[in-house]
């Protein structure tokens, strides 16, 4: 089910017209979202939902209230809109409330929904399902995975005439193969593509099930610092733990790692990082293909965050940006997120590693202390000892605790980037483009029992 | 005989207008003031009969009856006496008595104790309280119990506030004469000054409990202590115990890490250095440079500041000279071990050559992983629990060891007060090392008084007001005390009887029992001078010389007037 910007803008015009509080704004979300689970070599799971959803905000001066609903006839509207027109009156005067944002915006045209991946159904999910599960029972490992699939809609309009439309599809594959003995663990995937058929789903589950194999009877090693190669998939979910430092507020009321040594100062235009450390939200990219509606429905743009190593940009919402005299930022640093990579492959950088660890895949991380970006996780799913340029064998897994301020100071090489969620799930947005990572004097703890 | 009579008038005349002046010398008794100190333990029996009220005041008349001839003995205290006597059996309150107008200083103070041991009898021999604390803070409060022929006999300790108890302890007498010490822990319920009080009760019925009960005051603030985290690389170790802290309303955090090469990041008060703080808790400490070695070793022996040291690798680098062993053995454990109470961990740093003065804190002493030494005026504490903060269980102990070093730390800034109890319109001294102080909300200026660095001002004690409180402040660091008015309470309570004889010792007298008094009145019998008096005497000026001037001359005329002369 798909929803078409002719389709959107009746509804919101609708909503808007039934209103009476000073500015409202209306939010639709809307599509199909579904999933084929499968586990021990048969499909367990093939979901289909369609839904459909607005959030009505309106406002009364500096009150404001929302609500939102799935029913889309009059008489629920005018409940839904009668309810929350009485909230907000009732509601407190909110100081930073900024008004809806007012046209035009000019957004970029994002063609984000095609048809490889509109009908992506469960037919095709099925397809993969088989050649999955075929690799698996050749490489004698069990195989679980998901494949998810969105095809939906956004979009935002308001009482000042502002309506922006973005429609999407993507798919992802993601698998984990385990030996029947649980003693070993891999993994593989990729995330939000734009056209599932070029996914290579018994590529994929030959290196999941070959990690699986391989990373059986571990080797205990020391605690400490480690040369680390990381996959896509932790890299991603490394360089997602430093994407909220780039918030000015934070950073200007002395509570971020970029916050300055005197309140109100900020590390804008520092270099914190190594050299090759370039990260930047790039609307329109061909492969990312993502939403061209930033904040509050202001037209994103490309920018970047880090440009060799120096910060280049915070991030201003509107109220903060009015306090302080400044424009608003269109783009959150987690749109469009690119992080520029290399060439070197995960198989050079093995090569030209004297001793170190090859990384899968991290999981259950946590902040430690956020002013120093200082975060905790462990590994899983496959992690190698590499000594002298080559892959000697498994080796137990770490908890680490380490900072990406530090890592993004040590890389020393970079692969090419790829599509990969920044996520701890995968299901919403939040693919980016990263590169597989060599960080040198990565902080390995302590032994962790995971396999 | 005319010109006789002449003359002696004219002599007389003379001598008016010469007007000579003598010296007269005379002998009189010097003056003893006697005072019956009151006290609610006055109703008690006393030795011989009656209540020691009455031993008083029989005491007081053999002084006035014996010494009568050498001593002129008034009641209460005078500011001319000679040598003073207090009867009764406790210190007289000089600080809020008419004895605090007095010269105290010179003449020596005598006592007359009417105490006596009860046969039976349970009695409250000291008892004492934190002048001040602050609200996150429990306060101990220690008495001293004796009992007397209750031997088998249970006695019960209980704390009361505003008439609620709060805590209590028992003890059963083992011997017919012995001292229980107990102890009772008070969380203070807000800010302020809290009267306490410590009642002593026994399970065998007493002639009087009046010895029973002591009120004291406990002030209380809600001034944080200062903790820096100091991290020279970013350690797990150090922000686990960053984070115990910061979840304790005791401390005031500051934190600077860094957090990469050449960025470092700060968090709290700004760092000018580590005098500011009273704790540094240092992750990480491997990665110390020769100079914050240096730097911290200064603020150990010079400011007195405690360090702690949380290793999270096997020591090594500069620091290692502040360190409990130049050597150390790691440990790695299967399964983890108590290091002390409430704290686990499995990869030790074990010091395998402790040097002089380290004192393990470790529950097991063979395995020293936490060591602990005084260095200088401060504190060096060193921990080899590499992995503790797997075990997130030692939070309260990393909380409760900063919050013990804090407390030994001497404070940036301090104020006193004297006296801390007071009278109403009393002019009370603030002392300090800030220029500044607060007497509630209204600012006090104070001067530079005779210590180097400490600063005095004065207040009257303002109408109406049961407790007030006095701040300073110093460069952010805060001290806080309270004073009171509350004649029935006191910081602390000494035993009666020997604060007795330390305060005439102390004022160069002596204690005799009432029973022994003619001891005393023997002494001050010897003791006793006649003080010479010498006065200027100018014996023309008294007007009776008109008389015989005015009959000489009277007699002179009528020799004149019968010889018919002229």
């Amino acid at each position: 089910m798909s929803y078409s910007r002719e389709e959107v803008k009746a509804i919101t015009d609708k909503i808007l017209n039934m209103a009476k509080a000073d500015a409202v704004e209306v939010s639709f979300s809307g599509g199909e979202r579904s999933a084929c689970r499968y586990a021990n070599s048969s499909i367990t799971a093939n979901l289909v939902e369609h839904d459909q959803e607005v959030e009505i905000t309106v406002y009364y001066g500096q009150k404001t209230a929302s609500t939102s609903t799935h029913q889309f006839d009059d008489a629920s509207l005018k409940t839904a809109i009668n309810q929350v027109q009485e909230l907000a009156k009732r509601k407190p005067d909110n100081p930073e409330l900024m008004p809806p944002v007012k046209p035009p915006q000019e957004y970029l045209s994002v063609e984000s929904a095609l048809s490889p991946a509109v009908n992506f159904g469960p037919a095709e999910r099925a397809q993969l399902v088989k050649k999955s599960i075929d690799i698996c029972e050749k490489k004698g490992v069990l195989g679980a995975g998901y494949i998810p699939k969105m095809h939906w809609t956004d979009a935002l309009a308001n009482s000042e005439g502002l309506f922006a439309y973005h429609r999407y599809a993507n798919a992802s594959f993601i698998l984990t193969c385990r030996t029947p003995d649980g003693t070993g663990s891999g993994w593989s995937g990729t995330t939000g593509v734009i056209d599932p058929t070029t996914i290579d789903a018994a590529g994929l589950t030959e290196v999941a099930a070959d990690k699986a194999v391989t990373s059986r009877k571990p080797r205990a090693l020391e605690p400490g610092n480690y040369t680390v190669i990381l996959e896509p998939r932790p890299a991603a979910r490394f360089l997602a733990l430093m994407m909220g430092i780039f918030n000015a507020r934070a950073a200007e009321e002395g509570r971020s790692f970029m916050s300055g040594a005197q309140r109100g100062e900020t590390k804008l235009g520092q270099k914190l990082f190594g050299e090759n450390v370039t990260i930047r939200s790039e609307i329109g990219h061909p492969m990312l293909r993502q939403t061209p509606v930033g904040p509050d429905g202001l037209a994103a743009r490309s920018l970047p965050w880090v440009e060799k190593g120096v910060v280049k940009n915070l991030f201003y919402d509107r109220f903060w940006a009015k306090k302080q005299g400044k424009e608003p930022t269109p783009t959150a640093p987690q749109m469009s997120l690119v992080m520029e990579g290399g060439t070197t492959s995960v198989a050079e950088m093995i090569k030209t590693t004297k001793r170190g660890l090859l990384v899968t895949f991290f999981w259950y991380i946590r902040v430690v202390e956020p002013m120093t970006l200082l975060n905790t996780g462990m590994t899983r799913d496959g992690l190698f000892l590499i000594e002298n340029g080559e892959i000697t064998g498994p080796a137990q897994n770490f908890r680490w605790n380490e900072s990406p301020a530090v890592g993004f100071n040590n890389i020393t090489a970079l692969g090419p980037s790829i599509l990969m969620h920044t996520g701890e799930a995968y299901d919403n947005p939040g693919t980016a483009l990263v590169p597989a990572l060599r960080i040198e004097d990565f902080t390995m703890t302590s032994i962790s029992p995971a396999v | 005989m005319m010109r006789v009579l002449r003359g002696a008038a004219i002599v007389i005349a003379a001598g008016g207008v010469v007007d000579p002046a003598c010296d007269a010398r005379s002998y009189e008794r010097p003056t003893l003031s006697v005072e019956i100190v009151e006290t609610p333990s006055l109703v008690l029996p006393a030795e011989g009969g009656g209540t020691r009220w009455d031993l008083a005041r029989r005491a007081r008349q053999a002084l006035r009856d014996n010494l009568g001839a050498q001593w002129e003995v008034v009641d209460g205290p005078v500011s001319t006496a000679a040598a003073r006597v207090v009867v009764g059996d406790a210190v007289p309150a000089i600080e809020l008595g008419p004895w605090s107008d007095l010269q105290t200083g010179r003449a020596p103070i005598h006592a007359v104790t009417v105490a006596s041991q009860l046969p039976t009898n349970v009695r409250i021999v000291s008892a004492s309280a934190p002048r001040q604390i602050t609200i996150w803070d429990a306060a101990a409060i220690d008495a001293s119990i004796e009992g007397r022929g209750l031997k088998g006999h249970k006695v019960t300790v209980r704390l009361f506030k505003d008439d609620v108890a709060l805590a209590s302890t028992e003890h059963v007498w083992q011997s017919d004469v012995e001292v229980f010490d107990a102890r009772l822990m008070f969380l203070p319920p807000a800010v302020g000054l809290h009267r306490l009080e410590i009642r002593a009760s026994s399970s065998l019925a007493e002639r009087t409990d009046v010895d029973n009960r002591v009120s004291l005051l406990v002030g209380t603030n809600a001034v944080r202590r200062r903790v820096l985290v100091y991290q020279p690389r970013l350690s797990w170790m150090g922000a686990f115990v960053a984070r115990a802290i910061e979840r304790d309303p005791r401390f005031e955090l500051a934190a600077r890490a860094q957090a990469s090469r050449g960025v470092a990041v700060s968090a709290g008060k700004a760092l000018e250095g580590f005098d500011t703080f009273d704790v540094v808790v240092v992750g990480a400490p491997d990665a110390l440079t020769d100079a914050e070695v240096e730097a911290l070793n200064r603020y150990v022996n010079g400011r007195g500041g405690s360090v702690l040291l949380v290793a999270d690798r096997r020591p090594g680098g500069p620091y290692v000279r502040l360190a409990p062993s130049a050597s150390f053995d790691e440990v790695l454990l299967q399964k983890p071990t108590d290091i002390a109470p409430g704290l686990r961990a499995s990869e030790l740093s074990v010091p395998n050559r402790p040097r002089e003065g380290w004192e393990p804190l470790t529950s097991d002493r063979t395995q020293p992983v936490l060591m602990s030494v005084p260095r200088g005026r401060g504190r060096l504490v060193f921990s080899g629990a590499l992995d503790a903060w797997r075990y997130r269980e030692g939070s309260r102990y990393w909380q409760d060891l900063v919050a013990g070093l804090a407390a030994r730390t001497p404070a940036d800034v301090h104020v006193q007060v004297e006296p801390p109890v007071a009278r109403p319109g009393e002019l009370i001294e603030v002392s300090s090392n800030a220029p500044l102080a607060r007497i509630d909300d209204q600012a006090i200026r104070l001067w530079p008084g005779g210590e180097p660095g400490i600063f005095r001002g004065q207040f009257r004690w303002p109408a109406a007001t049961e407790s007030i409180s006095v701040t300073a402040e110093k460069e952010g660091a805060i001290a806080q005390t309270v004073v009171s008015v509350d004649p029935g309470a006191a910081d602390a309570w000494r035993d009666r009887d020997a604060a007795l004889g330390a305060f005439a010792a102390a004022h160069g007298g002596r204690i005799v029992s009432a029973q022994d008094i003619g001891r005393l009145v023997n002494e001050l019998r010897q003791t006793a001078e006649r003080r010479p008096t010498s006065r200027t005497v100018r014996p023309m000026h008294s007007v009776w010389w008109i008389a015989p001037f005015a009959a000489f001359l009277a007699a002179e005329w009528t020799l004149r007037r019968r010889r018919h002369l002229h």
